[in-house]
């Protein structure tokens, strides 16, 4: 092994990360060259230094309190039951109008059973539709309903009993007679100085 | 073992209890914004919680927690997904001084305390993290902080394993270039 060959196993040899027949090789050389001996040897205290001065650092009390009350209470939660359903929907009647919905999907995601009895449903109640008599429509006229004819006759009798019951009717009074149109002022003055 | 909801809480929080501390790290250091970090935590340990029944119990939880909090984080970065990364470009002089074991001293000939060496390399740590891609940065935590084989990596971020390789190589190299540059220059200005 040469010393170009050594430089990139360095690291790995001081993780102990090569393989057993490397590390050998490796050991052999520096036991022959003490110039990659004495790099391998600076670099270990160096890294050693690095890793030292890396692991340098406190527990923080107050954090950790903090994070492990974050877990216990995530786990008290976690066991108490549920009041919404698992994705997060509020119980009560809306709960029960998706869990309805989602069956009646789940029921026609089954087959063609579903799809099968559906039809059915639709078919009997056309069939009931159809079959039963029509309900009394007040807007519209039966088969027994009065032809025009005797309507008109009908309402010309009801116009004659009114007529027959109402009281007598008050004489018009005679016209007044039309004031005549006033004669010219020279006129009336002399009427006046006359009288 | 009942399957009640508490009791699968009891069992959950019992196992997360030993790896909050890297969980916690590891969010921090893996998001863009580090104010999101909590909300990020609390939403990945909810969202594996609620996914516990699913989680086999002959699995690593670690490696399961941690691939369902790099997911979180993801998904929250994706909206700093436009901030500019830096290039890096180093001088042969400054490849050549990787030496990490030179503590440099501060023109007094004084050397830097190994407190004082922390407290420079947290800045230079967080700032470099920055300049990785999301893939980069969480392959190298997740093996750096979680301790992950890189098998383990693999699944959890849902890439090659010879992906997982490169991108790690690559992390690891600009790590090493920024740090080697924040230890050669103490006088730079600590980025944020």
């Amino acid at each position: 092994m040469k010393c170009d060959e050594l430089e990139p196993l360095r690291g790995p040899y001081l993780d102990s990360e090569l393989e057993p027949g490397i590390t050998l090789a490796v050991q052999q050389h520096l036991a022959a060259c003490p110039d990659c001996a004495r790099a391998f040897a600076e670099q270990e205290k160096l890294e050693a230094r690095i890793t030292a001065g890396l692991k340098q650092g406190q527990r923080t009390p107050a954090l950790w309190q903090k994070v492990e009350q974050a877990v216990i209470t995530g786990a008290l939660n976690a066991s108490r039951p549920r009041l919404s359903t698992p994705h997060g929907q509020p119980a009560g009647w809306h709960a029960a109008l998706s869990t309805l919905c989602g069956r009646l999907q789940g029921g026609l995601r089954a087959g063609p059973r579903a799809w099968a009895g559906l039809a059915a449903v639709w078919a009997l109640i056309l069939t009931l539709n159809f079959a039963a008599p029509e309900a009394d429509a007040p807007f519209v006229a039966g088969p027994k309903a009065p032809s025009h004819s005797e309507i008109r006759l009908a309402l010309a009798q009801k116009q004659l009993w009114l007529t027959e019951l109402a009281p007598p009717s008050e004489a018009v009074p005679a016209a007044k007679p039309k004031a005549a149109s006033p004669g010219p002022r020279s006129d009336r003055r002399s009427q006046l100085l006359n009288s | 073992m009942s399957d009640t909801p508490t009791s699968n809480a009891d069992r959950f929080l019992a196992l997360l209890e030993p790896i909050e501390r890297d969980l916690e790290t590891y969010c921090r250091r893996l998001m863009w914004d580090p104010q999101e970090a909590p909300d990020a935590l609390q939403n990945a340990v909810l969202r594996a919680f609620a996914a516990f029944d699913r989680y086999r119990e002959d699995a690593s939880f670690r490696a399961w927690m941690f691939k369902i909090l790099t997911h979180e984080a993801f998904s929250l970065n994706r909206k700093h997904a436009r901030i500019a990364r830096h290039e890096f470009q180093l001088e042969p002089e400054e490849l050549a001084a990787l030496a990490v074991d030179r503590q440099p001293d501060q023109g007094d000939g004084r050397v830097f305390s190994a407190e004082e060496l922390n407290e420079r390399l947290e800045p230079a740590l967080a700032a470099s993290l920055k300049t990785l891609t999301d893939t980069e940065r969480a392959v190298l935590l997740l093996r750096a902080m979680a301790d992950l084989r890189y098998r383990e990596i693999s699944e959890s971020l849902g890439i090659p394993l010879g992906s997982v390789m490169g991108n790690l190589a690559r992390a690891r190299q600009k790590m090493r270039i920024l740090i080697a540059r924040s230890a050669l220059r103490p006088n730079l200005p600590k980025e944020t």
